[in-house]
């Protein structure tokens, strides 16, 4: 598993991928920037504490720039493969599809958990920049970072899976981006809206991260293996 | 010696259409084996069935004696690969391709160096693929099948879209392999005329049947030569010979007959000459091996 990871990581070397990582985070600073930028005194003179307000705004873009991303991510993966006609040569060679499928899928998580550290230094600066005063609450930029970006965990699952058995990426992601939008208004339990589920913050209604994040967490690890089982049995009729 | 591939009556449907039917290849130790037939006849699904992309339908396949389906990631230790269009990472150099694969594998760091000189990409080797040529990657793909060290090669119209100097030096490295590696080499092309140099034994697959397995000189003598004749006046030659009851074709001013002995032969000659036709060429031709080729194949398409 190790050497399958280690090949994942070169083919990445020369891609769009790392950059796509920066991209949420550093949209997410500018939009916080902006926004209190210009409202500052406003946002800031509700009758809560100073970082209910700054997650209390961000959670109107993170969600869905978290959708997004895990979504864009997955595509990207199995792309690169699809393009590269590599699965015929892959699954020709002496290894367990199993893991194969699993290194992606690890692959993909180690991607989000880069992402979830850098949100958490997303807040960290917005906090700093924004001037929010003390105490630096650092353990909620942790749970901000990691909370909606483990419970993305069976979107993104779904994705992957979607994203290497469907060749066009234009169906897979034209899913995901309807999916994002649409999938978590109506009701909690879809997993598209486990991210907002999982935003640690008091004021929205019934949010209850305790309960989303190993939700999440349960279902992206039972997505995987049934990923990895559907993609163990298939044939390889193309590249 | 037992075979290194074997299939037993190996045969795949695609929806309706039955691609592969009753195959039963053998390919031993040493050989070349020139796995042949034209478009669509199903040498790639064959392929894939032999390295357990694709499932048969009914029958099975065998490598080095052991059966695929129970033995899969053993057996495939020993082959390497490289089906239709070669695999590569466009935005990786060729050693990252290389690189890749020895990392799925686990094999020593020096077996990049080894196969890149085997196929002579050395120089070409920290170029991104997607600027290489196609028999660069071509090449690549074969250096990418020879990186764990097998013993048996399959390589999928390893020539296809090259040019005849590509052709020609794909050929001679497919040849060395056996005497010099030791590794047997199962091959496919729709050409026979590319096999006839390199192949020591050929399989014929024509819509999904084997119609020929042996070896190129087995195939020769199947086939019998046609006599040619130069006469004068041919047209009024040929009436004269089929209203004596002889398959007589005409062709650029010559007759020619099939499968003549040496009897039947001169009691031609004579009548000729009693007829007063001037015979001044009497000629063995022995068909080509495309001529063999497409008679086997078109037969089969009339029936
Ligand atoms: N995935 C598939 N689904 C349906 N039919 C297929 C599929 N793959 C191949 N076929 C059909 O099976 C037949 C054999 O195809 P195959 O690719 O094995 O031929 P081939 O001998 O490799 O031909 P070529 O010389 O063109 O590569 C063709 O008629 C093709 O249309
Ligand atoms: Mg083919």
């Amino acid at each position: 598993m190790i050497r399958l990871l280690a090949a994942e990581r070169l083919k990445m070397k020369g891609t769009w991928i790392p950059i796509l990582l920066f991209l949420g985070p550093i949209g997410l600073i500018l939009a916080m920037m902006v926004d209190f930028g210009l409202r500052k005194e406003y946002l800031l003179q509700q009758n809560t504490d100073n970082w209910t307000v700054l997650i209390g705004e961000a959670s109107m873009l993170l969600p869905l720039m978290i959708l997004l991303g895990a979504t864009l991510l997955a595509s990207l993966l199995a792309e690169m493969e699809h393009q590269a006609s590599a699965w015929k040569h892959t699954l020709a060679l002496p290894l367990s599809r199993f893991k194969i499928y699993g290194s992606k899928g690890i692959q993909l998580i180690g991607l989000l958990i880069i992402v979830a550290i850098l949100l958490v230094l997303s807040f960290a600066f917005l906090w700093f920049w924004i001037d929010l005063g003390k105490p630096v609450p650092w353990d909620q930029f942790l749970k901000a970072g990691f909370y909606p970006v483990l419970a993305v965990l069976p979107v993104a699952m779904l994705q992957l899976w979607l994203s290497i058995i469907i060749r066009n990426q234009a169906l897979p992601i034209f899913i995901g981006v309807v999916c994002s939008l649409f999938g978590g208004i109506h009701t909690k339990w879809l997993p598209w809206a486990y991210p907002i589920n999982a935003i640690p913050i008091d004021s929205l209604e019934k949010n209850n991260p305790a309960f989303w994040v190993p939700v999440g967490i349960g279902l992206g690890l039972l997505l995987l293996i049934l990923g990895a089982l559907d993609f163990s049995r298939r044939e390889v009729k193309g590249g | 010696m037992s075979n290194l591939i074997q299939t037993i009556n190996l045969t795949r449907r695609y929806g309706k259409q039955i691609v592969v039917k009753d195959l039963n290849l053998e390919v031993k130790q040493g050989e070349v084996y020139g796995f042949l037939g034209p478009n669509g006849a199903g040498k790639t699904t064959t392929i894939r069935m032999l390295l357990g992309l694709i499932r048969p339908t009914f029958g099975e396949v065998k490598l080095f004696g052991k059966p695929l389906n129970n033995h899969r990631r053993e057996v495939l230790w020993r082959v390497g690969a490289l089906v239709e269009s070669p695999s590569y990472y466009g935005h990786l150099t060729g050693r990252e391709n290389l690189e890749v694969t020895r990392r799925l594998l686990g094999l020593p760091r020096e077996r990049i160096d080894e196969v890149l000189s085997l196929v002579r990409l050395t120089k070409a080797a920290d170029k991104k693929v997607k600027k290489y040529s196609l028999g660069m990657k071509q090449r690549l793909g074969i250096a990418s099948a020879l990186l764990g060290k097998p013993d048996l090669l399959i390589l999928d119209e390893p020539t296809n879209g090259l040019d005849p100097a590509g052709i020609q030096e794909i050929r001679e490295f497919i040849m060395d392999l056996p005497k010099q590696y030791g590794i047997s080499v199962l091959v496919s092309s729709h050409l026979l005329s590319e096999m006839e140099q390199m192949a020591t034994q050929v399989g014929i697959i024509h819509q999904g049947k084997l119609i020929f397995q042996g070896s190129i000189t087995t195939l020769q003598k199947k086939s019998r030569p046609r006599i040619r004749f130069g006469v004068g006046d041919p047209r009024e030659a040929q009436h004269v010979l089929q209203s004596r009851g002889w398959q007589v074709s005409l062709q650029e001013g010559e007759l020619w007959i099939d499968g003549l002995d040496r009897n039947a032969t001169a009691q031609i000659v004579e009548c000729l000459v009693k007829e007063h036709f001037s015979v001044y060429r009497v000629e063995e031709v022995k068909p080509s091996l495309e001529e063999i080729f497409l008679r086997l194949t078109g037969k089969e398409e009339s029936l």
